[in-house]
């Protein structure tokens, strides 16, 4: 874990000199849900129980979820 | 199903949108359904040899001007095939058990690119199997006259707060601030049940930036303070690249961290194809790992250290306002020694080779 920010730092930094303006045509195809990080219903691919083992990687949800997100 | 397809025709019947012909010019009725609206339901399945879970949701969403409402309810039942550890007693046991959740959540548009929103949410039996099985150990053990022992009733509710900033295109920022409250099943030593009560309290930012138009990327950072337990911190950062039209390549990458030695660590990568308009395939690959849970509220049923990965295969169907998904996956569990004090979980933490499914079907309109 300790690791984690200075690997994500890296790769930001290598990412920099892809850097281009974004402007609001490109977002049909930022939009996609291949694209989308909060996909919802059938845009979303992962089913979420495995969370119920993994207690490392459960992250608070909203509306979707509930319970205790990483207590017994 | 049919009663799903009956609820997206009953959403969509002119009836319930107001559509009078008789009205008079001027004449505006109230309409409960209109706007821009999204229904989605789920199943997913976490299927092993010795436990299942079923869960199943809906969720109705409703953008009204500058409001939204967002209403779910989900249903999720467990069957366990409970195998106490041997040297140690107890009796085998068919449970089941079952969880109903709810959630509504309003938001608002403070400006063009500002929304708020607040939520709650409200659950009534066990968040999880595990919990199941380590009550049940409880149950056995102290279920006698004298004990003092009472059957458990676990529930919960939680309020988010949430802020969403798009300063400009391609760019979001996301504050979430939630307290949450969890009645648990909890663990007992003769006429001493450990504290049932924990109090939750959590803060996520999320920053997502497209860094051009066909690479974006997702950075998240959320903190935990649970009741008895020090702050827990989880670190995460995701991409989506654009490779060409037909084939987006995803990648990501998180570790969390709790003291005083609770870490853990996962990345996974996704390839998606396009197959045609209406029809993708997305092939998943991830790993987890982390070191094993800290004793938590007054008795110890933490797991040992677990490694774990999944593979899957998925499909979306797009039609018009409606979407269908499909996936599979094959997912490892790989449990280290418990610890001899709860070597009495030992089953619960067998290692278990699971399947996953998921299916979806959303209607925007």
């Amino acid at each position: 874990m300790s690791r984690i920010p200075a690997l994500l730092a890296l790769i930001i930094m290598a990412a920099l000199p892809a850097c281009q303006s974004v402007s609001i045509v490109d977002e049909a195809q930022l939009g996609k849900p291949a694209m989308s990080f909060n996909n919802t219903g059938a845009g979303l691919s992962a089913c979420g129980l495995t969370s119920q083992l993994e207690r490392g990687r459960t992250l608070v949800q909203g509306a979707a979820g509930g319970g205790c997100a990483s207590c017994h | 199903m049919k009663f799903s397809f009956g609820i997206v025709l009953l959403l969509s019947s002119p009836i319930l949108a107001g559509d009078d012909q008789s009205a008079l010019p001027g004449d505006e009725p109230f309409r409960l359904f209109e706007g821009e609206q999204e229904f989605d339901l789920e199943y997913e399945a976490l299927l092993s040899s010795e436990i299942e879970v079923h869960r199943a949701a809906m969720r109705y969403s409703q953008q009204r001007g500058a409001w939204r409402a967002d209403l779910g309810v989900s249903i999720t039942d467990y069957s366990i095939d409970y195998q106490p550890f041997a040297p140690l007693g107890g009796l085998p046991a068919d449970l089941s058990e079952t969880n109903r959740q709810f959630s509504l959540s309003v938001g608002y548009d403070v400006s063009e690119s500002l929304e708020s929103s607040f939520t709650i949410n409200h659950y009534d039996g066990f968040a999880d199997f595990r919990s199941i099985w380590i009550a049940e150990y409880y149950r056995q053990a102290f279920n006698f006259p004298g004990s003092g022992y009472q059957a458990p009733d676990p529930h919960g509710f939680s309020m988010t707060s949430g802020w969403v900033w798009d300063p400009k295109p391609g760019t979001r920022v996301s504050l979430d601030l939630n307290y949450g409250e969890d009645t648990i099943a909890p663990g007992w030593s003769f006429r001493d049940p450990g504290n049932d009560l924990l109090k939750n309290r959590a803060f996520s930012l999320s920053w997502e930036q497209a860094i051009n138009p066909s690479l974006k990327t997702e950075t998240s950072f959320t903190y935990f303070d649970i009741t008895d337990r020090e702050a827990r911190m989880i670190l995460q950062s995701s991409w989506n690249w654009a490779i060409t039209d037909d084939l987006t390549l995803g990648a990501n990458i998180g570790g969390s961290r709790e003291e005083p030695d609770f870490e853990a660590i996962y990345g996974g990568i996704s390839l998606t194809y396009q197959v045609n308009p209406r029809l993708s395939i997305r092939a998943d690959a991830r790993l987890y790992d982390d070191t094993g849970e800290i004793e938590t509220s007054g008795f110890n049923a933490s797991a040992p250290g677990l490694q774990s990965s999944e593979v899957g295969l998925s499909a979306l169907y797009e039609i018009g306002p409606h979407s269908f998904r499909i996936g599979v996956s094959r997912y490892l569990t790989d449990y280290g020694a418990p610890d001899p004090e709860n070597e009495f979980f030992t089953n619960l933490y067998d290692d278990r080779d699971w399947w996953t499914i998921r299916t979806a079907y959303s209607f925007r309109f």
